[in-house]
C-alpha cells in the first residue's frame, strides 16, 4: 500500500518514471478504490492551495465570534442595569475603572513587558550546511556574524545583497537589535510588499513588535489585528497581545 | 451606515474585504437567522448556514459565474433558503411551507454541488492546519512548484532528498488524518 501511495503522489507530481506510469494508468481504471484515492490526493492538494477559502472561512468566523461578544455584552449589561444587582454592578464598573486606570497609568511598563515576552530575534536558517550554495556566500558570512549577534557586520553582507528577500527580512531583525526603527520597518515592509516569499508572516509579525518597541500604539493595533485574523502562525499571539493593548 | 452597491459587494467579496463582510453581515445576518429560526433552526444553524453562503457566493465571483438578476439581499436569501431546505431533508424535517422572511428565486442545482466540494475542502483544509508549521510550509512549496533544492534553502532543511522524504510524511500525515475524520464518510458516501 505504501508503494502505491508513493506512486499516485509521483503521479500527481508528474514525476512517476514511465515504467510505473503505464500499471497505475491501468489499475486507475479498474480498481474503483485506486480510482477514488488519486482523486482525493488530487482534490487534497487544490484544497491546501486554496489560501482564499481558508483565509474567508477564517474571517467569517472571526465575525461571528466578534458579534457573539458584543451582542452577550450588551445583554449582560442590560440585565445588570435592570436587575436589583445594580449596587454590584457598580461595584465591577468600579474594579474595571481601576483596572483601566492601572493599566493606562502603566502603559509603558506593559509595553515594554510586552516586547520582552513577544520578541526574540528570528533564528538564523542554513542551520545546516550540507548543501553548497556557492553563489550566496555573502549570505554564509552574514549568518555567521548573525549568530555571534554582531548585527553590525552582518548587516553589512545582508546590506551587499539588495533586494534578496532572505537578505531583506535578516536585516530587519538586525536593525531591531541596533534599534534602528525605522529602517527595520523599511526591510519588513518589502518583504511584505513583496508577497510571495515565505518571510511573510515573520515580517508582519516583527512589524507588529516594532510599533509596539517605538510606543506606536495604534499602528501597532491595527498590525495585530491583522495578524489576529489571517491564518498566521501568529494570529493566537496577536490575540494575546491585543488583549493587553485594547 | 455606509452602503454600498450591489458591484461593490462582489468586488469586496471577491477580494475578501473586511469592510463589506462586516457591511453584508450587518445588513443581512439577521434576516437570515430569522429564516432560520422560524423553521426549526438554532442560532448556530444561521451562522453555518450564512457563512456557507458566503462562501459559494465567493466561489461563483471567483469562477467569473455570477451574474445577479435580483438585488444583492435577495440572492443571499435564496442561497441561504435553499442550504437550509437542504439541511432540513437530511434531517427529515422538510416542511412543504416554510416560514419565509424574505424575497427570494429559484437557484440551479450548482450551488449545491459547489456546497458540497466546499464541505470536502473545509474538511481537508482543517487537517491541513492542524500539521506543523514546517510541515504545511513543505507542502505548500512544493505544491507551489518550488524546487527541492530551493525548499531545502528556504527551511533550512538538510537536502532536497531530506525534503522529498519530509513532503512524503507530511502529506501521509494529511491523509491519515483526514480519513479518520468521522466527517470524511459522511462526505464521501
Amino acid at each position: 500500500m505504501e508503494k502505491l501511495y508513493q506512486n499516485i503522489e509521483d503521479y500527481l507530481d508528474g514525476n512517476l518514471p514511465d515504467e510505473n506510469l503505464n500499471d497505475l494508468i491501468n489499475l486507475k481504471k479498474n480498481n474503483d478504490l485506486v480510482n477514488r484515492e488519486i482523486q482525493l490526493r488530487k482534490e487534497v492538494n487544490l484544497a491546501i492551495q486554496d489560501s482564499g477559502m481558508m483565509d474567508l472561512r477564517e474571517k467569517l468566523e472571526m465575525q461571528h465570534k466578534r458579534h457573539v461578544s458584543n451582542y452577550s455584552f450588551i445583554h449582560i449589561s442590560r440585565d445588570l442595569v435592570k436587575s436589583w444587582h445594580l449596587a454590584a454592578a457598580s461595584f465591577s464598573l468600579i474594579l474595571v475603572v481601576g483596572g483601566l486606570w492601572y493599566i493606562l497609568s502603566n502603559k509603558p511598563y506593559s509595553t515594554e513587558k510586552l516586547v520582552t515576552k513577544y520578541y526574540k530575534p528570528a533564528h538564523p536558517i542554513l542551520q545546516v550546511r550540507s548543501v553548497d550554495f556557492n553563489s550566496d556566500d555573502a549570505l554564509k558570512e552574514a549568518f555567521n556574524y548573525y549568530r555571534q549577534n554582531d548585527y553590525i557586520n552582518a548587516l553589512k553582507y545582508f546590506n551587499s545583497l539588495e533586494n534578496q528577500i532572505t537578505a531583506r527580512f535578516y536585516s530587519g531583525i538586525c536593525y531591531i537589535e541596533l534599534e534602528k526603527f525605522s529602517k527595520a520597518i523599511e526591510a519588513f515592509e518589502y518583504v511584505i510588499n513583496d508577497k510571495d516569499n515565505l518571510f511573510v508572516e515573520q515580517a508582519d509579525w516583527y512589524l507588529g513588535l516594532i510599533y509596539l518597541m517605538n510606543n506606536q500604539k495604534s499602528n501597532a493595533i491595527t498590525q495585530f489585528e491583522k495578524i489576529s485574523t489571517s491564518k498566521s502562525y501568529y494570529a493566537k499571539q496577536a490575540v494575546d497581545i491585543l488583549k493587553y493593548l485594547k | 451606515m455606509q452602503e454600498f452597491k450591489a458591484e461593490e459587494i462582489l468586488e469586496g467579496l471577491r477580494n475578501r474585504n473586511t469592510e463589506i463582510l462586516d457591511f453584508i453581515y450587518d445588513k443581512y445576518f439577521y434576516q437570515i437567522k430569522v429564516f432560520i429560526n422560524q423553521n426549526n433552526g438554532t442560532e448556530e444553524d444561521a451562522k453555518d448556514i450564512y457563512q456557507d453562503a458566503i462562501l459559494i457566493i465567493y466561489q461563483k465571483i471567483r469562477q467569473n459565474n455570477l451574474t445577479l438578476k435580483c438585488s444583492f439581499n435577495t440572492y443571499l436569501y435564496s442561497v441561504c433558503r435553499l442550504l437550509w431546505l437542504k439541511q432540513l431533508e437530511k434531517r427529515k424535517l422538510k416542511q412543504v411551507f416554510l416560514e419565509e422572511s424574505g424575497k427570494f428565486i429559484d437557484l440551479n442545482e450548482d450551488i449545491l454541488s459547489i456546497d458540497e466540494r466546499n464541505e470536502r475542502y473545509k474538511l481537508y483544509q482543517d487537517h491541513f492546519q492542524k500539521l506543523s508549521y514546517n510541515c504545511q510550509k513543505i507542502l505548500e512549496l512544493f505544491l507551489a512548484r518550488i524546487q527541492l533544492k530551493e525548499i531545502a534553502y528556504l527551511l533550512g532543511l538538510k537536502s532536497d532528498l531530506y525534503v522529498k522524504k519530509r513532503k512524503h510524511q507530511c502529506k501521509e500525515k494529511l491523509i491519515a488524518s483526514i480519513k479518520n475524520d468521522p466527517r470524511f464518510k459522511e462526505i464521501t458516501n
